[in-house]
């Protein structure tokens, strides 16, 4: 188990670096510089050629490679945003908890009612119950998100104006940010009412963003359940008389929730990706508005530190729950 | 523990499945605040380092110049200085300043300061020097006292306009050009030039920047943290992404403002905006899509907002790609245009006129009697024919995606109208997009954008030379031509100090321009801002700069 | 592209089977892969009958001179656009977009990533460390970023989106082709063959493919719907195709956003179009791999 761990870590470098250079390299072959973006309707070619040259673009590549690895490693700096001229790691400290928090709203959503979903379908598999939350979940990750989105904030933001239509709290409400996790925030300020408006922020957008998480919890659960209801030890456990109930909770859910536990791993990048699309529909100033706006801006400090930091968020996750996995269940053996 | 836990888990299901959130429609909870809805954070506070809207928008608030524009017009008027004498043929502009002035940090305002201010800009060195860092001084008073490490751009190299300022007493201050200028106090009216607090300056190291990765990265915190001016409202805190906040300074010099706090909450989308507005969430925000003017106007409790009309939209012609040289080409393009059908559509929405110069009706040196090109795609095809060309002539149109400009509220829109209109008058449209910024702006300002181009230009003082000299002084890669004629006339024309002659100089030049064709103007438009009904005094400007000291709310709630 | 990547977890997890007869006959008794085939077929139908269908071309203003939107009517079903254009007509043609951009990423990231996840399988190795590497890599940056900064790299336009789309899906088949080639290059028939010398190409070709090939059939399928999904993203993120005429589902969805209150019909319809299209390939997908997946034989 240890020696599985550690050498998934070790993996965990080569994959850093490799991809660190893709990253490096590959924002360099944007078309168009940085100072670019800065110069606006007021650009003049000679502005561009004095700043394109300030640039020191003469530097062969892996010299400027070895001169960032040199900085980001050994300084721990990750530099400073071109656009907003800041510490890239001060605005990944506001970003990165942004995002979190949607992301994690948005699974709670998903699991809270995707579960409960999955296990009825099967239980009541082939019936109309059965047929039409599968279609739901079909429908579900058959829908643009960023369409739902649009819809939901219409509908329930603007029409009905039971939900704020942008960003994450209210700016008349002053909240100090001490962790950026707005939900943390309210509770250590003890302010009830920041507390109930920012959640109230996160509402729409979660239900967005989870829509297709839930589709596919939903599935699994269905999927899992039906597996192991044909178990043996589940015939047993009803063989021997226990009551239904019990069986459902002590033996079906629980393993049946083995397979769940990895997809919410491997929704992580599913997460990410929407919530690109879900923090432009919603104004939230989260990563995915963030690493969009750099890659337009050709913001690269941004970009560099910010795909590096999601990737190790992604990959670290993922070996959480390989290694939660292996803990639940002792019948996967992991072999070096 | 996991009571605690429970509780946001509960909160949230309770707030899913009952719905029974607070409705946030309308009312102000704290009614003195106004919530204003921005496209994108500012860039930097220090005004001198910005040229872009979103930036100049609460500088405007938090600073003052030495001139200003006066409210709802583009003309100027004094600010900081109370009046000003032109001596030694337009070359020294003594000020009278205003008295007891004070600065948000409570230091005094007086000729000191401002000859701080210009003897900061005028000294700037390295990464300051960067025109990314200093455009609107670059490209008012050219260069700086003197040019430092590899920052050695024709912008920077020319002589500056600016020679000294000098402190004649207390509250006067004399600044001396090195040649006559006929645009110096226009340009003065520019928020970029606002007077910023020198103790403030120093303390919050305004000129600490360096070079990083060769772009100018300001490390000092003035622009960031602690802007400090003499304007109404003062900087409060400023969180990116959510919210930059503005309290009114207690003692302003002048009538204080109504408001207690101004907060600019960034909304990326135009859709995203309107939809605040409608919430509650903003109180007012910008360029409002003419398609919703409807939805707004049928709404009691918002209203829209004109701002005068002070803005030219154009076609761009690049005479570098063949045969857009050809005068009978570009007469083709002009004829081939059917700006009456897009002015009319709902694209402007009754808010545009056809333009027929590169500058506003309202400016002097505005020329009636130019050539006007009215839609006739015949007469284009038989243009194309007659200059020795197989039609359809092909040719490649660009256009800006992710932007809607004041001039241009819809650029895709814009350009399907205009690319139909042309493939009717002989042409064959190759439609080439890139984001407004950096990409596209990038190749049309090197030239790299195709035979024609869509772009345009708001005025940011009542000058022609703002906006013809700007564009047609100096030979462009972006129009790809060198007429001696034009380019001479335009540089007289700055440097005329007699009113009358100078009027003529210009509408002679739109005269010229209009024949020669270096682009077709397409259209002049009224902006409107959507604004919450209650939300009163707001004057909207032509120059797109408001003050919102004067913003109050009215009766009702 | 994440959902892709997590449907080919499941699919790797189950031993391939044939397409055979077996395989049909359940298919044909899932309504709900009955109603994805209805869909697709209609689908294709438009986009191959477009031109008859269609009352008007996908570029003409259907009444000259009028530049504006106008809601649905009988004269024209689903209204006129914002410039004038039948929105029926518009839809029709976009199906052609659709597919096109659908099948050609789709394509793009099958054939590079079957070929690299056989030759990673079958040489096995420092070759196999490499390109696993890579995928890990790839996968590990979150898909529409990725898409993202191609679109940005090579510039917008519809074979830039396509190729954009095409490589998020690489990872996905080559990790699937892999699973299939590691799982079949010790099986029976394999050894059989090249105990009697059959050359390391020949097996792969002619006997490790073919029987991985069905997995692949239902990952295709599904890819086919996110990358539907995923170019209406990138066009909502204003990096659609260079010719903003271009009657793209997902551009005019993107278009429409500032419509949403003017004309909502210009939202809703080509959002609809995305949504049953996406849908007619989700359920094909989904009945063929519940048709092939050896698990759930015999539950029904």
């Amino acid at each position: 188990m240890l020696r599985f761990i550690v050498r998934r870590l070790l993996l965990l470098v080569p994959i850093l670096l490799g991809l660190s250079i893709l990253v490096f390299v590959f924002i360099r072959a944007l078309p168009g510089s940085p100072a670019e973006s800065l110069l606006g309707e007021r650009a003049t070619p000679e502005a561009i050629a004095q700043v394109r040259e300030q640039y020191g673009l003469d530097d062969p590549i892996y010299i400027q490679y070895a001169k960032y690895l040199e900085t980001t490693v050994a300084e721990f700096d990750l530099g400073v945003s071109i656009v907003s001229r800041r510490d890239v790691t001060a605005e990944l400290k506001e970003r990165f908890p942004a995002t979190v928090e949607l992301a994690l709203a948005a699974m709670l959503f998903s699991v809270g009612l995707g579960i409960p979903l999955g296990f009825f379908a099967a239980k009541r598999y082939g019936g109309i119950v059965d047929h039409t939350s599968l279609v739901a979940s079909l429908i579900g990750i058959s829908i643009p998100i960023f369409f739902l989105a649009l819809v939901l904030k219409y509908v329930f933001a603007v029409r009905l104006g039971w939900f704020p239509s942008v960003g994450r709290i209210d700016v008349l409400i002053d909240l100090e940010p001490r962790t950026n996790f707005y939900v943390i925030d309210a509770i250590i300020a003890r302010d009830w009412t920041a507390l109930r408006d920012v959640l109230e922020h996160l509402v729409l957008p979660a239900v967005a963003l989870g829509s297709i998480p839930l589709a596919i919890v939903a599935r699994i659960t269905r999927a899992a359940v039906l597996d192991v209801q044909n178990e043996d030890y589940v015939r047993t456990a009803r063989a021997k008389g226990l009551s239904p109930r019990i069986v459902d909770s002590r033996h079906v859910l629980r393993n049946a929730l083995l397979p769940v536990s990895t997809i919410i791993g491997l929704q992580t990048g599913l997460l990410l990706s929407g919530a690109v699309l879900t923090e432009t529909v919603f104004a939230r100033p989260g990563m995915g508005t963030w690493l969009t706006d750099a890659i337009f801006n050709r913001d690269y400090p941004v970009l560099q530190a910010g795909i590096l930091f999601l990737s190790i968020v992604f990959v670290l996750v993922n070996l959480v729950v390989d290694i939660s996995y292996a803990i639940i269940n002792p019948r996967i053996r992991y072999s070096s | 523990m996991a009571r605690r836990l429970r509780k946001p888990v509960a909160l949230l299901a309770v707030a899913l499945v009952a719905l029974t959130a607070a409705s946030l429609g309308g009312a102000g909870h704290q009614s003195r605040t106004l919530v204003f809805g921005a496209s994108r954070d500012p860039l930097i506070l220090d005004p001198i380092l910005v040229s872009d809207g979103e930036s100049l928008r609460p500088i405007r608030q938090i600073f003052e110049g030495l001139m200003t524009v006066v409210p709802g017009t583009a003309r100027v008027g004094p600010s900081l200085a109370r009046s000003f004498k032109a001596s030694n043929k337009g070359r020294t502009y003594t000020f009278a300043l205003r008295k007891g002035v004070r600065f948000h940090d409570n230091t005094q305002f007086n000729a000191q300061a401002v000859c701080f201010n210009f003897k900061r800009w005028y000294n700037f060195k390295g990464p300051f020097q960067s025109s990314a860092a200093t455009s609107y001084w670059q490209s008012i008073f050219g260069g700086f006292q003197t040019t430092v490490g590899n920052t050695s751009a024709p912008v920077g190299q020319q002589q500056s306009l600016f020679r000294s300022c000098q402190v004649v007493n207390r509250y006067t201050a004399r600044i001396n050009l090195t040649r006559p200028s006929a645009s110096f106090i226009g340009a003065l009216s520019l928020p970029s030039f606002s007077i910023s607090s020198p103790a403030a300056l120093r303390r919050y190291e305004a000129d600490k920047a360096e070079l990083r990765g060769g772009s100018p990265v300001f490390t000092g915190s003035y622009g960031f943290e602690h802007p400090t001016g003499t304007g109404p409202f003062r900087f409060e805190s400023w969180r990116r992404g959510e919210r930059l906040t503005l309290a009114r300074f207690s003692r302003y010099w002048g009538p204080k403002a109504h408001l207690s706090r101004i907060i600019f909450r960034p909304i990326t989308t135009n859709a995203g905006r309107l939809q605040a507005l409608q919430t509650g969430e903003v109180q007012g925000y910008d360029l409002v899509d003419p398609q919703d003017m409807a939805t707004i106007r049928s709404n009691r409790s918002l209203r829209l907002l004109n701002r005068p009309q002070f803005n030219v939209a154009y076609v761009a012609i690049n005479q570098q790609q063949e045969p857009m040289n050809r005068l009978a080409v570009r007469q083709a393009v002009a004829y081939g245009l059917d700006r009456q059908a897009v002015i009319r559509s709902s694209i402007y929405a009754g808010r545009g006129e056809v333009a027929h110069a590169f500058m506003p009706p309202s400016l002097p040196g505005y020329a009636k009697n130019v050539k006007k090109y009215k839609y006739d795609p015949a007469r284009s095809r038989r243009l194309l024919q007659g200059a020795g060309l197989r039609l359809p002539v092909r040719i490649e149109f660009w256009y800006p995606s992710g932007v809607q400009r004041p001039y241009m509220p819809d650029p895709p829109r814009i350009f399907q109208a205009f690319a139909a209109s042309l493939e009717r008058a002989g042409f064959d449209v190759v439609p080439r997009s890139a984001p407004w910024s950096p990409d596209y702006l990038n190749a049309a300002q090197t030239g790299k954008a195709g035979h024609l181009h869509l772009l345009g230009w708001t005025g940011d003082y009542a000058d022609a030379d703002n906006f013809l000299g700007e564009f047609f002084q100096a030979p462009k890669p972006q129009w790809g031509f060198n007429n001696r004629a034009i380019h001479r006339i335009l540089e007289r024309a700055e440097a005329e100090t007699n009113t009358k002659k100078r009027t003529a100089l210009y509408q002679q030049a739109n005269r010229q321009i209009m024949q020669f064709l270096p682009g077709i103007p397409y259209a002049h438009t009224k902006p409107a801002l959507g604004f919450q009904t209650r939300v009163r005094g707001y004057i909207a400007s032509p120059v797109s700069l408001e003050p919102f000291r004067l913003v109050f709310y009215g009766g009702g709630t | 592209m994440s959902v892709a990547e997590l449907e080919s977890r499941e699919i790797q997890l189950e031993a391939p089977s044939g397409l055979g007869s077996e395989a049909w006959r359940r298919l044909r008794r899932n309504p709900g892969a009955i109603i994805g085939f209805i869909f697709v077929l209609a689908f294709v139908f438009a986009a191959v009958f477009a031109p008859l269908i269609a009352p008007y071309g996908p570029l003409d203003q259907a009444k000259a001179g009028i530049l504006d939107t106008q809601s649905p009517s009988a004269d024209y079903w689903f209204g006129l656009d914002e410039l004038g254009r039948d929105e029926f007509s518009r839809v029709i043609y976009g199906a052609r977009y659709s597919l096109l951009i659908g099948v050609v990423s789709v394509a793009v990231g099958l054939s590079i990533g079957l070929l690299l996840g056989a030759i990673a399988g079958y040489v096995g190795g420092f070759i196999d460390s490499l390109i696993m590497r890579v995928m890990d890599i790839m996968l590990s940056v979150p898909g529409l970023l990725l898409a993202i900064g191609i679109v940005a790299a090579l510039g917008q336009g519809l074979w830039q989106i396509m190729v954009a789309v095409g490589v998020t899906n690489i990872p996905i088949f080559a990790r699937l082709l892999r699973g299939s080639v590691l799982a079949q290059r010790e099986s029976d028939f394999v050894l059989a063959a090249r105990a009697v010398g059959v050359r390391r190409r020949v097996i792969l070709a002619s006997h490790i493919l073919p029987n991985a090939i069905s997995p692949v059939i239902v990952q295709g399928t599904l890819a086919l719907a996110t990358a539907i999904i995923d170019v209406a993203g990138l066009g909502f993120l204003g990096l659609g195709p260079q010719d903003p005429a271009t009657p793209e589902w997902g551009t005019m969805l993107a278009g429409s956003d500032r419509y949403l209150q003017s004309a909502p019909y210009l939202a809703i319809i080509p959002g609809l179009a995305i949504v049953v299209s996406v849908l007619g390939f989700n359920l094909i997908g989904d009945g063929l791999r519940e048709a092939l997946d050896p698990k759930l034989r015999g539950r029904s």
